[in-house]
């Protein structure tokens, strides 16, 4: 598991990433899918799930759509243009980030 | 798959409302959330009752309540936030205004402080002073009068001097307003006292020549913001 610190800066990479894979996703759905992938380490609470995704939909990221599912009813998200623009930019800038990051920690030998 | 039943959600739902979540735009997700979860323990072959009980053990006493606060706080973050500290800003700047306007709108001593045409013996500004023979700065009108001629306030306020000084010899000065004092002095006599309230027009004293002065004239000086001006400049037709 990762520290809280650690996945704040990176919840909105990932939801836009997946909801640009998937297509469309709700919230249970998006929390259950990155357990899987991540094989555990990763464990979105609901606590920064949802305020993320309303984030998102104020900023006009996301669309929502509501779907009644059995006696309840369910909210998918997808991406908008701009949603899809930002996915983009947030995959390169975590690219550059963890490449830098790489770079000051791996160890430095003086020759 | 397990599908959970009306009477099911309808119970979880109820237990939402116990723990106070209100916030609709997220009472109808997180209820579909727990669902979910529920559904989960169960297949799992948690009953519904232990699955249930489970979900909500989960996050604990105010954990929902924490996460409705955040997701409105996280909306509140940039945009409304900002909308408040703008209004808040433009409200400001609203009553700073309005006060200024209102400074401005401050009427200035409009009536003349003696009845009738009197003749202006001494403008306002750099003059020679008649007795010193040296140019000095003149601050207010002085209006020729014969002793014991009704001296008036030129406009409402109150008095805050009332007293004999050297030069000035018997003086009075009204605060009219956060602007506006007037000052009458040479006076024969003073029939104010300090902190009375007067109206415009109202007598005050008697012109006199009670001070450095060549004979019986009113020397009548305006104050706007703490510093001589011209009365001329205010007097009505
Ligand atoms: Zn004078």
């Amino acid at each position: 598991m990762f520290s809280k610190e650690l996945l704040k800066g990176t919840l909105k990479t990932i939801v836009l990433h997946l909801l640009e894979e998937q297509g469309k996703m709700y919230g249970y759905e998006i929390a259950r899918y990155v357990r899987e992938r991540s094989e555990g380490q990763l464990e979105l609470t609901e606590g920064a799930l949802y305020p993320t995704l309303h984030k998102l939909e104020a900023d006009g990221l996301v669309a929502t759509e509501k779907v009644q599912v059995g006696h309840r009813t369910r909210k998918y998200y997808r991406l908008t243009a701009l949603g899809t623009e930002a996915a983009g930019r947030k995959r390169e800038e975590f690219a550059l980030f963890t490449a830098t990051m790489r770079m000051i920690l791996t160890p430095k030998w003086n020759t | 798959m397990i599908a959970l039943s009306e009477h099911q959600v309808y119970y979880i739902a109820n237990r939402l409302d116990q723990a106070g979540i209100d916030y609709l735009p997220l009472r109808e997700e997180l209820l579909d959330h727990l669902c979910c979860m529920v559904e989960d323990h169960m297949v799992d072959g948690l009953s519904f009752s232990q699955a249930t009980h489970e979900v909500f053990a989960a996050f604990g006493k105010d954990g929902m309540q924490k996460l409705q606060r955040q997701t409105i706080l996280q909306l509140q973050n940039k945009s409304q936030l900002m909308k408040r500290l703008a209004l808040l800003v433009l409200g400001l700047l609203l009553i700073s205004f309005t006060m200024m306007w209102a400074r401005q709108q401050d009427d200035p001593p409009s009536r003349r402080p003696l009845n009738g045409e009197h003749v202006v013996t001494s403008a306002f500004g750099q003059r020679m002073h008649p007795i010193l023979k040296k140019h000095k700065m003149h601050f207010g009108v002085d209006f020729k009068a014969p002793l014991g001629t009704p001296v008036m306030a030129t406009s409402d306020g109150e008095i805050v001097k009332a007293e004999f000084r050297e030069k000035y010899g018997n003086m009075i000065v009204i605060r009219h307003d956060d602007t506006f004092e007037t000052l009458y002095s040479q006076l024969s006599e003073i029939q104010v006292k300090v902190g009375q309230t007067i109206k415009k027009g109202e007598q005050i004293g008697l012109v006199g020549s009670s001070g450095m002065s060549t004979g019986p004239h009113l020397h009548y000086e305006v104050h706007k913001d703490g510093k001589a001006v011209n009365p001329e400049g205010f007097f009505g037709p």
